[in-house]
């Protein structure tokens, strides 16, 4: 008897049921006209691109936005962003600025988590004249670090605000950058980070509060170009308009935590709602309660 | 392959119904004087070997009559053998032994360090034994924490039952890999050809009768992976009368369990048993409190595991045996990260196993065979928020199958064995991404084919002892791939590792094994002795690249085997009949070694540069250590043991080929190696309770290859630590066992890994009740 139902059991065990396959419905992307750049638009180099995109899931959540520029024989992705929208779609506003080629193809493509992708395209020539506009200058921002007493640590890189822990309240959608000191790679390293970057060593564990706020920018730093100092300080002083701020900063090797920002270092950035600009670090301070001088061109 | 399981079986179950009626022989093991029962003696009735239950009681099955030899070994007692005249009506075949205090200990019959049958005193090297004393009277949840008790044994489980991995390994090499140390369990080899390792989680401890460790290189007998030792998980065998156990457990973090085992003989010769288990827990926190502090995904670690296992068999004497056995694993471990995901990052393997065992005797010959497969489905689901969220799942089925073989016949003083084994492994793989567009595939095969042989010499009266071996294995490596779809930031800067439609690798290696052994008498033992060990690549080395502890690895198909040659000295003392010394003294020259080193390049995987690697043959690496032990029995009720092992395993010379980085390892210690080790403990059996108290000590352990400060850590090396562990069992009316069990007695913070907090004190309490068993007077 024992050994009939140990039989049934291991019957049991392996025989399951199968799943119905259900039939897979694509994501789709709808792009937004309006003040939106669309396809067949002129824009002049240093111009302002604004896409709109709007996409719905499909049979599964939408996972990944990417979004590539073709433009004088090279692809640039300018934006591979990972996702999770279970429901209600995606609404996504992505700034660039227009290039000196004379025609560039956008490529927006959404997936899902079945994996399975959508594309849209659209075509923008290059316009007469030049838009490269003027640049706002901070020539010295000082902040504390995390756990300076009195120095300010919050800061608004488009107007150059700082703001303290008390202060802050009410002002954290406006936060871009806080600064911290921690050991990695065996060194003490003055770094930068963004509300929105989480990690082992996230702007959270430094700024606790920050975990509660309801706005978290994200400002993305260049921190090949940093690491590898492609920008010099003469270059950062001599930048009139935002031109070396579009090229300096490339898309390839970004993050919203920048480590080693050491005096002399120009770090390109572009912040949340699209802005480009460079920091050049003129003190870092290696201690907890030390301090950051830097100064700071950004798009107006 | 669940059709080829239930073809499998079901001819099992038709043909055993076929066969003749078997004879019981039951008794008990007292204890002479006090009439204690003996419980964990090792009991054999001509092969049958069986182990006493707590009451002392044990059975057997056989199908002859008239005189039979029983043979009766224990911890702390001298061995009894006695004749027995074994008759058709069963009632007439219950035995008492009694057992006096021993003059021989330790002395039990091993079968893994020749492939034959041997007592330990008489085998030139180093065998260890954990007796079903140790596995009842320990606290550990699984059998690898309870091997760490040894001299010489690194266990890496830094999360107790919540790791998803664990790592045994002895003899200097590192904790972190288990590829180095062979593990079979009933001598089939478990160690996968993927990445070496051994999922340790689907071996229930409620299923094993003992284990035996073979400390130093064995690849003379069983070819790769035995570089510093073989252990070998040796199974309950099924029991003669029908009986039945439901034990339930609940522990720290609501962790609670269930199990069940049944099983029976049938008179036609048959017989089976079946167990399963389940278990789960609400879990813990496994990262450090700044890790939480920064990441405000961090969740418990939690698991759920399940296993089904179901054996049957056909014996016939000792001429012929035949046994199959099945079992379905099932687990899944969330590992402390949930950003979108249902369970948040997890592994979950499903494993199928299948083995067969086949051995017998015709005249003066002694022959076996077997045959395994494997069959596992790994998944693990790897999320993050950190810029973006990133989300890809790695899915990975794994195959290892083959046959072993041997023969082996007396020849006057000699013992002559030779056989021959065939093992296949197998990956197919993909890393799939959700939050891009990359998919990582890689595969590969390797095939080995090995050849023994083995002469042991027994002379001078027994004083002496020679054993001599030599085995050639030849591997092929073939199938490989990798293979990048639609690269994009994540994964493009691997696309000039990607390769397929490779040639072949193969390569040989030669294994000898010599070994001698003076033994005056029983009281002493000295030996001294040379094997040489290897260890293939792994699949996962030769065609995966992707994410490793520290950095990014990426594969080459090119590697060739490590080696190692190991000179050994021992010797046993004991000078009293109730205490025994042992040491041994190793030094061992590696060869060839696999070892990860810096291309020179870096990747930002989410979380800062991080080095790429890549596995590569380096030049030299010296590695020597002592290990010591002490055990006593001032009273037959009670033992206690000591351990000590010392090691250094550095790179003594380094020139490793391809490296780009300007980086000389020489000098530097291996990583996850304590250079001091030390375990202790004691049991007390008496009618009323029985308690196991144990401990150990680990060294400070180096965290990277090349020595340096590590951040997470806050030093070079992990720190020293030490654990204590109790258990208390009791009986209850023959039917009932009651255990508590506390790991970590003194809630110590163990560092086994960067930044990663274990469970501290692990209280669980046990209920086990024998539903059905006959009792034996």
């Amino acid at each position: 008897m024992i050994q009939r139902i140990a039989f049934l059991v291991f019957i049991m065990f392996f025989v399951g049921c199968s799943k119905t396959e259900e039939e897979r419905i694509k994501p789709m992307i709808v792009m937004k006209t309006g003040d939106f750049t669309i396809d067949g638009s002129s824009v002049p180099v240093g111009g302002k691109l604004s896409f709109g995109i709007t996409a719905i899931e499909g049979s599964a959540p939408i996972t990944n936005l990417r979004i590539r520029r073709i433009a004088g024989g090279k692809t640039i992705t300018e934006l591979d962003k990972g996702l999770y929208i279970p429901q209600g779609g995606l609404d996504y506003t992505f700034n660039a600025v227009k290039s000196a080629e004379a025609i560039e193809t956008w490529t927006f493509m959404v997936m899902n988590a079945n994996r399975d992708t959508t594309q849209f395209s659209l075509t923008v020539l290059l316009g007469e004249g030049s838009a490269y506009g003027p640049v706002l200058h901070f020539p010295s921002i000082i902040i504390g670090m995390q756990n300076h007493s009195s120095l300010p640590q919050y800061l608004d890189l488009h107007s150059g605000a700082l703001y303290t822990s008390t202060s802050v309240s009410g002002h954290e959608a406006a936060i871009d950058m806080v600064g911290f000191v921690y050991q990695t790679g065996g060194v003490m390293s003055p770094t930068l980070c963004c509300p929105a970057y989480s990690g082992s060593s996230s702007v959270t564990g430094h700024y606790p509060a920050i975990t509660n706020w309801v706005t978290r920018n994200s400002t993305l730093y260049d921190y090949y170009t940093s690491d590898n100092q492609l920008i010099s300080e003469a270059q950062f002083d001599g930048a009139a308009n935002d031109s070396l701020l579009v090229s300096a900063y490339k898309p390839g090797n970004v993050s919203g935590l920048c480590k080693y920002a050491y005096a002399g270092r120009v770090i390109p950035f572009k912040t949340e709602d699209g802005k480009y600009g460079m920091i050049k670090m003129k003190r870092s301070d290696i201690d907890t309660d030390g301090v950051m001088e830097f100064e700071v061109k950004i798009q107006p | 392959m669940r059709t080829r399981f239930l073809t499998v079986f079901v001819i099992v179950m038709l043909l055993a119904g076929q066969l003749q009626a078997q004879i019981k022989v039951s008794g008990k093991v007292l204890e002479s004087g006090t009439l204690y029962p003996v419980s964990g003696a090792h009991v054999s009735l001509g092969k049958q070997i069986t182990a006493t239950d707590v009451t002392g009681a044990f059975e057997f099955e056989t199908f002859e009559t008239g005189k039979l030899f029983l043979q009766v070994t224990a911890v702390g007692y001298q061995p009894s053998t006695k004749s027995v005249e074994v008759d058709t009506d069963s009632k007439g075949n219950q035995i008492t032994v009694y057992l006096s205090e021993e003059s021989q200990r330790l002395d039990e019959v091993v079968v893994t360090a020749t492939r034959t049958e041997n007592r330990i005193s008489n085998i030139p090297g180093r065998i260890e034994l954990i007796s079903p004393e140790k596995l009842q009277l320990t606290s550990n949840q699984s059998i690898d924490e309870v091997i760490s008790l040894l001299p010489g044994i690194q266990v890496s489980r830094s999360f107790g039952l919540f790791s998803h991995k664990s790592t045994v390994s002895m003899r200097g090499m590192s904790s972190k890999e288990q590829a180095r140390t062979l593990v079979l369990v009933d001598g089939v080899p478990v160690n996968k050809a993927d990445g070496g390792s051994v999922n340790w989680n689907l071996i229930s401890m409620l299923d094993v009768e003992r284990v035996e460790v073979v400390k130093g290189p064995g690849s003379a007998l069983y070819g790769g992976n035995a570089m510093g030792g073989v252990i070998n998980i040796i199974r309950k065998k099924p029991s003669v009368n029908p009986e039945a156990s439901l034990g339930l457990s609940y522990g720290t973090y609501n962790t609670r369990g269930i199990k069940a085992n049944a099983g029976s003989s049938l008179k036609s010769g048959f017989y089976w048993s079946a167990g399963a288990f389940f278990r789960d827990s609400d879990g813990y926190i496994t990262q450090s409190w700044a890790d939480q502090q920064a990441n405000p995904y961090i969740v418990p670690s939690t698991f759920e595991e399940k296993m089904l296992g179901l054996r049957a068999g056909y014996r016939k004497t000792e001429r012929f045996e035949a046994g199959i056995d099945i079992s379905v694993f099932d687990d899944r471990r969330e590992t402390g990260e949930k950003v979108n995901q249902l369970h948040g990052n997890t592994t979950d393997h499903d494993t199928y196993s299948l083995r067969s065992v086949f051995s017998g005797k015709e005249g003066l010959w002694n022959w076996n065979a077997s045959l395994f497969y494997l069959h596992e489905r790994y998944k693990r689901v790897s999320e993050w928020q950190k810029d973006d969220y990133t989300w890809y799942d790695v899915l990975s089925v794994r195959e290892d199958y083959g046959l072993l073989s041997g023969l082996s016949r007396e020849f006057g003083l000699h013992t002559f064995s030779a056989g021959f084994d065939l093992r296949n492994g197998a990956v197919d793989a993909s890393d799939i991404y959700y939050t891009s567009t990359d998919q990582v595939d890689n595969k590969g095969k390797i095939r080995f084919l090995g050849f023994y042989i083995q002469d042991q010499l027994n002379f001078f009266d027994g004083r002496m002892q020679l054993v001599a071996g030599l085995r050639y294995d030849y591997s092929v490596f073939y199938d490989g791939a990798f293979i990048i779809h639609q690269p994009s930031a994540e994964t493009n800067f691997m696309n000039q590792y990607q390769f397929s439609d490779q040639s072949n690798q193969t390569w040989g290696a030669l294994s000898p094994r010599i070994s001698i052994q003076f033994k005056p008498d029983d009281s002493f033992r000295l030996y001294g002795g040379y094997s040489r060990g290897f260890r293939p690549s792994v699949l996962d080395d030769l065609c995966r690249s992707g994410r490793v502890r520290g950095g990014f690895k990426v594969a080459r198909p090119d590697l060739k085997p490590e080696f190692i040659d190991n000179i050994e000295i021992g010797a046993d003392f004991k000078p009293a009949t109730w205490m025994k010394i042992s040491a041994s003294a190793y030094y061992s020259m590696g060869s060839d070694f696999l070892y990860y080193v810096s291309t020179g390049d870096s990747i930002d995987m989410g979380f800062g540069n991080r080095p790429i690697m890549i596995r590569s043959n380096i030049s030299s690496v010296e590695i020597y250590g002592i290990e010591s032990e002490v055990t006593f029995s001032p009273y037959n009720f009670l033992n206690f043991f000591g351990t000590y092992a010392y090691t250094s395993s550095r790179i003594k010379k380094y020139s490793a080929e391809n490296a780009v980085a300007n980086v000389d390892l020489t000098g530097k210690y291996l990583t996850d190696i304590p250079g001091h080790a030390v375990s202790f403990g004691t049991f007390y059996r008496s009618d009323w309770v029985n308690i196991g108290l144990t401990g150990r000590f680990t060294g400070k352990m180096f965290i990277n290859d090349q020595n340096i400060f590590d951040d997470i850590v806050g030093s070079n090396q992990y720190p020293a630590t030490m654990t204590v562990d109790l258990k208390i069992q009791r009986e209850f009316y023959r039917h009932l066992n009651v255990a508590l069990s506390i790991q970590n007695l003194l809630d110590t913070k163990v560092y086994e890994s960067q930044g990663a907090v274990g469970p501290g004190r692990f209280i669980v309490v046990e209920v086990t009740g024998k539903l059905w068993q006959k009792k034996v007077e």
